[in-house]
C-alpha cells in the first residue's frame, strides 16, 4: 500500500538507514522478512491460491458441464460488445462517484486535520468509521426513502414550492447509484486522506500564508503535492469497491444503473458460466489496473512538478 | 517531534495574518467558519441521515419503510428477539469478527512496520502484493475462495469465512498504518536504537503507542468489514450463517424488512455505544498516566 | 541472529497451525457430514431458511432418531455454486426451472419413486417440467409446494389490469416494475405479445422481439429483486403494478390498507413449484428418502399451507385440511387455479435469453 511514498521521506529514510547500516547489518537483511513472512504467506496461500484457480478457469472450457480443454473462448466471450458497453457504463458511474467522493473527502480530511482542533479530531474520525457500521443492504433501503418519488427530498422540495411534480430522476437512475456509492464509501476515502494531511508540517502551511500565498496557491503548491501519495492510495482503496459494487445498482439502479459486477455475479451464480465470469473478472482487473496506474502517473508528475 | 497544539497555532496564526481588507477580516472569518460548519453538517446528514431514518422507521407500526408514520410500536424488536436463527447468526458474526480483528491488526502491524522501516530488495513487490486484495473485487475473492477450499477438500465453516476475512481486511490495516508510519519522525526510531533498544522493543515501546489512534480506527474498520461482509461470507460459509447472510435471506420474505431493520439499528447503536465507551475509558486511562491523549492524536 | 531464527520458527509454527486448522476441520466435517446409511446418523438438508420449520423438523428427528443438519442458502444461485464446488449435502431444496443446470452437471441423482409413499398422490400439474420428470422418465425433484405468478396492481390508482398485454401496453398512468430474473420478464413480455405461453414454445426470434418490446416500454421504472423489495416499491408510490408477482404480495399490502389486487393474467399464470432433490454424492441416501417422505406427508404439507399459504403437491392434503383452507387456497385443484396455469420451466436456449437480457438491463 505504499505505492507512492513521498520522495522526501524516502530520502530521510535512506539517510537514516545509511547511518545505521553498519550497526544493524547482521539483522537488517532478514529482519523485514521476519515481519513479512506471516502476512505474505497467508496471502500466498489464501489469496494467490484462489485467484490462481480462477485464472485457470478463465482459460478452460467449463460452462455447465465438461472441464479440461484449454481455450481462449472465455476471453472472446467476455469481450463481446454488450459486456464492453456495461463495462463502459460501470467505469463512468465509478469515475463520477470517485470524483464526487474525493471532492467531499478531501476538504473534509483537511478540516479534520487542521481546522476542527485537537478536541474534535479523534471523535470525528471515530464517527466517520462508525458510520460504516450499519448493514449495507439496509442502508440502501434508507436511501430509497430519501430519494424516492414520495421521499424526503421530493417532499421537502414540493413543500417549499420549488418543484410542482416529484423529480423522477432522483432514483432508479445512474444518479441514485452514484449518490449511494459516494455515501457508502466516504469514510474509506476520508481516513487515508486525513492520514496524508497529517504528514504536512503545520509550519509549512504557516510559511505559505506568511509569504502571502492564497488558499488556491497553498493548495496547488503545498497541500496537494504533499498529499499526492495519500490521494493515490485513496483512489486505489476506493475505486475497486466502487467498480465492483452490486447491491446499490440492484436496489436503486433501476434498469439503467446495471454495473459489471452484477453481470459477473450473474455469470458465476445465475448461469454457472465460471469460465466467462473469470475471464470477465480479469478484464475488469486489467481495466482498473490501468486506472490506478494512470492516477499514479498523474500524482507522480504532480509531485515532480512542485519539487522544482 | 510533534507540536500537539499545531492546529490551534495555525488557526490563530492564519487569522492574524490573513490578508484582506481590514473591515472584512472578521466577516470573512465568520463566513469561512459558517461555510465549514455547513459543509460538515451536510456530510453528517449524508453519513448519519440513513441511520436516523431507519431508527425512526424501526418503531413504525407498518411493514413499509416510508411515510406516513402509522403509529409507535416495539413489535419489530420483539419479533427480532424471538428469531432463533438471528441470534445464532449474530453469535457467528461476532465470533468471526472478534478473531479476525486482532489477527488483522497483528498482520497489519508486522507488514506495515517491515514495509516502512526497512529498505530491502523486493520491498516494492512485497508492498504491491499485500495491497492486491484491496483492489480485487470481493465477489471474485469469495468465488475464488469457494473454489480453493473445495479443491483442497476443506469443509466450509466459520474458519473458512474467517480466513477469507483476514485476507480482505488486513491489507487495509497495512495501508492505514503505513501511511502513518511514513510520517513518524525517523529520528525517533534512530534515537531508540541508539539507546540500545532492538527493533522489536522500539516497535513495542516507541512506535506502537504513537500509532494508537490509527490502530483504533483500523480495528473499527476491520471489525466492520468482517461483521458486515456479505459477499465473501456468502460463498465461504457452510452450516452456520453469519449475520449479513441472515439479513440477505430474510429480506427475501415479504414482511420481514422492518424486523431486519430493527435489529440492524439496534446492532449499529450497540457498536457505536461500545466504541464511545471504549474511547472514554482509554482517554481516562491515559489521563491517569499523565499523558494527554491529544499528544498521541496529534502525533 | 538467534532471535531472528526463533522468530522465523515461531511464524512457521503459526502458519502450520493455520493450515493445520483447515485440515482438521475438513476431517471433522467428513465424519459429521456422512455417516453412510446409518439410520440414526445425520442428514444434511441444504434448503431455504423458510423450510426449516421446527414444527416439521422436530417430529422427524423424534420419530427417526436422525439428526437433520440445515445449512440455509440465501438464493438458488448459491445452491448451484456451492454444490458445484463440492459442498456435501444429502437433500437439496430445488425449484422447477432452476434444477436443469444441476442435472446437466451431474450434481443430482435420479429419485426412486417407489421409496416415496405418496408419489402417486401428487397432482399431475406438479409433475410437469423437464427438471421434475424428464422425457426418459427420470425423476429429479419430488415437488412439495407451489403457487402462481401473475400481476399485482393498485386498484385505487388504475383500472383493473387483467392481462400482461394490458400491463405493458394498456392505457393508464403510472409506472410498473418487472422481475429482475431474465427468463421471468422476457417470458411475461412474450406472453403479452401472444407468444408461448409455454416457455418451450417461445422461439429465438420471439425472444429477440420480446426484448425489443421491453426496451420500448417506458413505464418500466425498475426491476424488483425480492418480495420485500416489491412491497416497498408499491407502498412508497414508485409503481402502480408489477409483473411476475405472487398473491402474497397483494395480501401483505392489503394488511397495510393499501388496495392491492392479485390478478391471474389472461395469458395464463405461471405455476412455481419447489421440492426436494437428492445430491449425486449424498452420503446418507436412506435418511434422505425418509426426510423427503416426511415433507410430503399430508400433515406436513398442511403445516406449509397454513404457515405460508402455499399450494400443496400431495392431493391427500384434502383429507386433513379444513374446508375453509381448501377453498381459500384452491388446494383441491392447483392445476387450474382460476385460469390456465403454465408450469414454470427453463428454456433450452437459456444463454440466448440471458444474452438478450443484457440489451434490456445492460
Amino acid at each position: 500500500m505504499t505505492a507512492a511514498p513521498d520522495p522526501r521521506q524516502e530520502d530521510q529514510q535512506l539517510a537514516l538507514e545509511a547511518t545505521y547500516a553498519g550497526k544493524r547489518r547482521g539483522a537488517s537483511r532478514w529482519a523485514p522478512w521476519v515481519y513479512l513472512s506471516g502476512p505474505v504467506a497467508i496471502l500466498l496461500v489464501f489469496f494467490a491460491g484462489p485467484l490462481g484457480i480462477l485464472a485457470i478457469y478463465s482459460f478452460q472450457e467449463r460452462s455447465r458441464t465438461g472441464d479440461g480443454s484449454w481455450t481462449f473462448d472465455n476471453y472472446v466471450a467476455a469481450l463481446q460488445p454488450r459486456y464492453l458497453e456495461t463495462a463502459a457504463n460501470t467505469v463512468i458511474i465509478a469515475l463520477v462517484a470517485m470524483i464526487l467522493l474525493l471532492a467531499i473527502a478531501y476538504p473534509l480530511a483537511y478540516l479534520i486535520a487542521f481546522r476542527v482542533g485537537a478536541r474534535w479530531e479523534i471523535p470525528l474520525l471515530l464517527a466517520l468509521a462508525l458510520s460504516d457500521e450499519l448493514n449495507p443492504l439496509i442502508r440502501i433501503y434508507a436511501w430509497r426513502t430519501v430519494l424516492g418519488r414520495n421521499g424526503l427530498i421530493n417532499t421537502v422540495l414540493e413543500a417549499l414550492g420549488i418543484i410542482q411534480a416529484p423529480l423522477d430522476w432522483l432514483i432508479f437512475t445512474k444518479f441514485s447509484v452514484i449518490v449511494v456509492l459516494t455515501a457508502s464509501w466516504l469514510p474509506y476515502a476520508v481516513i487515508p486522506l486525513y492520514a496524508a494531511m497529517k504528514t504536512i508540517d503545520g509550519r509549512v502551511l504557516e510559511a505559505a500564508r506568511d509569504l502571502g500565498a492564497g488558499w488556491w496557491v497553498t493548495f496547488r503548491k503545498v497541500v496537494f503535492p504533499l498529499t499526492a501519495a495519500g490521494f493515490l492510495a485513496t483512489i486505489v482503496i476506493v475505486f475497486i469497491p466502487l467498480i465492483s459494487d452490486f447491491a446499490a445498482p440492484a436496489l436503486v439502479g433501476g434498469k439503467s444503473g446495471r454495473m459489471l459486477a452484477s453481470v459477473i455475479e450473474d455469470l458465476f451464480l445465475g448461469r454457472g458460466q465460471w469460465g466467462v465470469g473469470s475471464a470477465l473478472t480479469f478484464v475488469l482487473l486489467a481495466a482498473s489496473g490501468a486506472v490506478v496506474w494512470l492516477s499514479y502517473k498523474i500524482a507522480d508528475m504532480n509531485s515532480l512538478d512542485t519539487s522544482r | 517531534m510533534v507540536d500537539s497544539r499545531r492546529s490551534t497555532t495555525i488557526r490563530e496564526r492564519s487569522a492574524r495574518t490573513a490578508p484582506g481588507p481590514a473591515l472584512t477580516i472578521a466577516t470573512r472569518r465568520r463566513l469561512t467558519a459558517a461555510m465549514q460548519i455547513a459543509f460538515m453538517t451536510f456530510v453528517a446528514f449524508v453519513l448519519f441521515g440513513p441511520v436516523v431514518i431507519l431508527a425512526v422507521f424501526s418503531f413504525n407500526d407498518s411493514i413499509i419503510l416510508g411515510f406516513p408514520f402509522k403509529g409507535l410500536t416495539v413489535s419489530w424488536y420483539a419479533e427480532a428477539w424471538a428469531e432463533p436463527d438471528l441470534w445464532s447468526s449474530l453469535a457467528a458474526s461476532l465470533k468471526v469478527a472478534l478473531v479476525v480483528t486482532p489477527l488483522c491488526l497483528l498482520l497489519g502491524i508486522a507488514s506495515a512496520f517491515a514495509l516502512t522501516r526497512f529498505r530491502f530488495r523486493f520491498r516494492g513487490a512485497a508492498g504491491g502484493f499485500i495491497a492486491l486484495p484491496l483492489i480485487i473485487p470481493w465477489l471474485i475473492i469469495g468465488v475464488g475462495g469457494l473454489l480453493f477450499f473445495s479443491s483442497t477438500g476443506a469443509q466450509l465453516d466459520l474458519v473458512t469465512v474467517g480466513i477469507m476475512h483476514v485476507v480482505i481486511a488486513f491489507p487495509l490495516v497495512t495501508a492505514l498504518l503505513s501511511a502513518q508510519l511514513f510520517r513518524l519522525d525517523p529520528h525517533l526510531h534512530e534515537a531508540a536504537l541508539d539507546l540500545g533498544a532492538n527493533e522489536r522493543t522500539t516497535l513495542r515501546l516507541v512506535i506502537l503507542p504513537l500509532l494508537l489512534p490509527t490502530l483504533a480506527a483500523s480495528a473499527i474498520f476491520v471489525f466492520s468489514w468482517s461483521f458486515n461482509n456479505f459477499i465473501v461470507s456468502f460463498f465461504t460459509a457452510g452450516f452456520e450463517n453469519t449475520f449479513p447472510i441472515w439479513v440477505f435471506s430474510t429480506l427475501r420474505r415479504a414482511r420481514d424488512l422492518p424486523m431486519v431493520n430493527a435489529i440492524s439499528t439496534l446492532i449499529s447503536t450497540a457498536q457505536v455505544a461500545f466504541v464511545i465507551v471504549a474511547w472514554q475509558l482509554l482517554r481516562r486511562a491515559m489521563e491517569r498516566r499523565g499523558q494527554d491523549i491529544r499528544d498521541i492524536v496529534a502525533g | 541472529m538467534k532471535r531472528t531464527i526463533i522468530s522465523i520458527a515461531a511464524l512457521a509454527l503459526v502458519l502450520a497451525a493455520c493450515s493445520g486448522g483447515t485440515t482438521t476441520t475438513s476431517a471433522g466435517a467428513g465424519s459429521s457430514g456422512g455417516s453412510g446409511g446409518d439410520a440414526s446418523g445425520t442428514v444434511v438438508f441444504f434448503g431455504y431458511e423458510d423450510s426449516f420449520l421446527p414444527g416439521v423438523l422436530d417430529p422427524f428427528e423424534q420419530a427417526t432418531g436422525i439428526e437433520v443438519k440445515t445449512p440455509a442458502f440465501a438464493d438458488e444461485d448459491e445452491t448451484e455454486a456451492k454444490l458445484r464446488a463440492g459442498f456435501d449435502a444429502d437433500v437439496v431444496e430445488l425449484c422447477s426451472g432452476e434444477a436443469g443446470s444441476l442435472i446437466e452437471a451431474g450434481l443430482l441423482q435420479p429419485i426412486d419413486t417407489t421409496k416415496i409413499t405418496d408419489w402417486d398422490a401428487i397432482f399431475p400439474s406438479f409433475k410437469e417440467g423437464e427438471d421434475v420428470v424428464d422425457e426418459d422418465g427420470n425423476v429429479w425433484i419430488v415437488p412439495l409446494q407451489g403457487g402462481p405468478f401473475g400481476i399485482v396492481y393498485l386498484a385505487d390508482e388504475v383500472d383493473p389490469i387483467t392481462s400482461y398485454e394490458q400491463l405493458f401496453f394498456g392505457e393508464y398512468d403510472g409506472d410498473i416494475a418487472v422481475s429482475e430474473e431474465p427468463v421471468s420478464t422476457i417470458w411475461d413480455m412474450a406472453m403479452a405479445l401472444g407468444y408461448g405461453p409455454r416457455v418451450d414454445d417461445i422461439t429465438d426470434e420471439q425472444v429477440v422481439a420480446a426484448v425489443d418490446a421491453l426496451i420500448d416500454v417506458d413505464r418500466i421504472r425498475t426491476t424488483w429483486s425480492e418480495d420485500g423489495d416489491l412491497i416497498q416499491l408499491f407502498a412508497t408510490g414508485e409503481i402502480v403494478a408489477a409483473a411476475h408477482a405472487t398473491p402474497d404480495i397483494a395480501e401483505a399490502l392489503q394488511e397495510e390498507d393499501i388496495n392491492a389486487v392479485y390478478v391471474a393474467p389472461a395469458e395464463g399464470q405461471i405455476l412455481w413449484k419447489c421440492g426436494h432433490g437428492i445430491a449425486a454424492d449424498a452420503q446418507n441416501v436412506d435418511a434422505a428418502y425418509r426426510l423427503i417422505d416426511h415433507y410430503l406427508s399430508p400433515e406436513m404439507q398442511l403445516v406449509f399451507a397454513e404457515e405460508y399459504g402455499y399450494l400443496a403437491s400431495n392431493s391427500k392434503i384434502l383429507d386433513v385440511a379444513p374446508p375453509e383452507l381448501i377453498e381459500e387456497l384452491h388446494l383441491d385443484d392447483p392445476g387450474s387455479v382460476d385460469l390456465v396455469t403454465i408450469p414454470e420451466g427453463l428454456p433450452d436456449n437459456e444463454d440466448l435469453w440471458d444474452d438478450q437480457w443484457q440489451r434490456f438491463a445492460g
